[in-house]
């Protein structure tokens, strides 16, 4: 996984824990109070940091940091590499992403094509997601104009809404517990 | 063709009181021998290297030499002023303005508090630590937004008041 990948990842992570929070679920134990806020300050410091010196000795174990922030609001990483995370969790059982770029037909890694409106998505079957299309997180709230999606995680319909997928577009498709 | 004058300023990492200039200009122009550097701070007090007697930075052999590092900063800073070109006769025959911020100081501690948190996981439950994490955080992005939304240096060089203070103080906020 790239860094830009786990920035990728804590921007939704960080909308996400608020949207625990906000639903009560600190109560549950899954989200602490300071993570939406811990996740958004540590990925903004890494942001900046990639951009200034994207091979600085500490980009990688502050990546991974950020990648163990994000298990605490949705468990989305997995494979860290190269230290730097008090906790490094792994998720052996999780299924593998998709991180892929659009092309005219759907592969076995990149299973969306151009035009695509609807896919299949076995792989994930039971999983919640976190999408990332074109460098932008996505959302599964429909406002009849913006690009967003659909996810059915028992049938594992997958669906494209709003502007179907496009020759060239970087896609990232992440399972969630 | 004469010359399209252009040029990148940022602060040197791990050494904040530098600051990289590379010259980008397109164009030819055989006139031009050399460029002059004015850079003031919000007050309008020059700011050139310690030893400079003069209120600009000499940046000579153009366009051979297209890059320059001066040490300038003790500390974060909004400048404006400009980038001249100029003629054998020392005149200005092309400008460039510049109005810009430099918070590197600010962002190396910022990098040094996640390093902190990294290595200790107990940061986690401060409530504090993360208040004037924030702090630090709104004070980087105001000081560049005054700049590049507002063109104002009085607000921005405040900004990176509020963060020197956070900064100079760290063992009280963090």
């Amino acid at each position: 996984m790239t860094v830009q990948q786990i920035i990728n990842i804590a921007n939704a992570s960080s909308i996400y824990a608020s949207n625990e929070l906000s639903s009560g679920k600190i109560h549950s134990g899954s989200v602490n109070e300071n993570d939406p806020y811990i996740i958004h300050l540590v990925r903004q410091g890494v942001e900046w940091l990639y951009d200034i010196d994207p091979t600085f000795e500490d980009l990688v174990p502050d990546s991974n940091y950020l990648l163990s922030l994000c298990k605490h609001s949705n468990k989305a990483e997995a494979n860290i590499t190269g230290g730097g995370s008090p906790t490094p969790v792994t998720s052996p059982t999780a299924p593998e992403h998709y991180d892929f770029v659009v092309g005219a037909t759907a592969t076995a890694t990149a299973p969306i094509k151009d035009g695509d409106t609807s896919v299949i998505l076995t792989r994930f079957r039971g999983y919640k997601l976190f999408v990332v299309r074109g460098g932008i997180p996505q959302s599964e709230i429909n406002d009849g104009i913006t690009a967003c999606y659909s996810w059915n995680k028992e049938t594992t319909e997958f669906l494209i809404i709003n502007a179907p997928a496009s020759t060239g577009e970087p896609w990232l498709i992440y399972p969630s517990l | 063709m004469p010359l399209s004058v252009n040029a990148t300023e940022t602060q040197v990492k791990g050494e904040p009181s530098k600051i990289y200039f590379t010259d980008l200009t397109t164009g030819t122009d055989v006139t031009i021998v050399k460029r002059r550097i004015y850079l003031t701070d919000k007050d309008g007090n020059p700011v050139v290297e310690s030893g400079t007697t003069t209120t600009y930075e000499e940046w000579n052999d153009f366009p051979a030499t297209d890059e320059i590092t001066l040490d300038l900063l003790t500390r974060d800073m909004a400048l404006s002023g400009r980038i001249d070109w100029l003629n054998n006769s020392n005149v200005a025959v092309y400008t460039l303005p510049i109005l810009l911020q430099f918070p590197l100081y600010a962002k190396e501690y910022y990098w040094k508090l996640i390093k902190a948190q990294r290595l200790n996981d107990g940061l986690r439950k401060s409530g504090n630590f993360y208040h004037n994490f924030i702090a630090l955080e709104c004070s980087i992005k105001q000081a560049e937004d005054a700049i590049t939304v507002l063109e104002d240096i009085n607000s921005s060089q405040a900004a990176l008041d509020r963060a020197h203070e956070l900064i100079n103080n760290s063992s009280y906020f963090f």
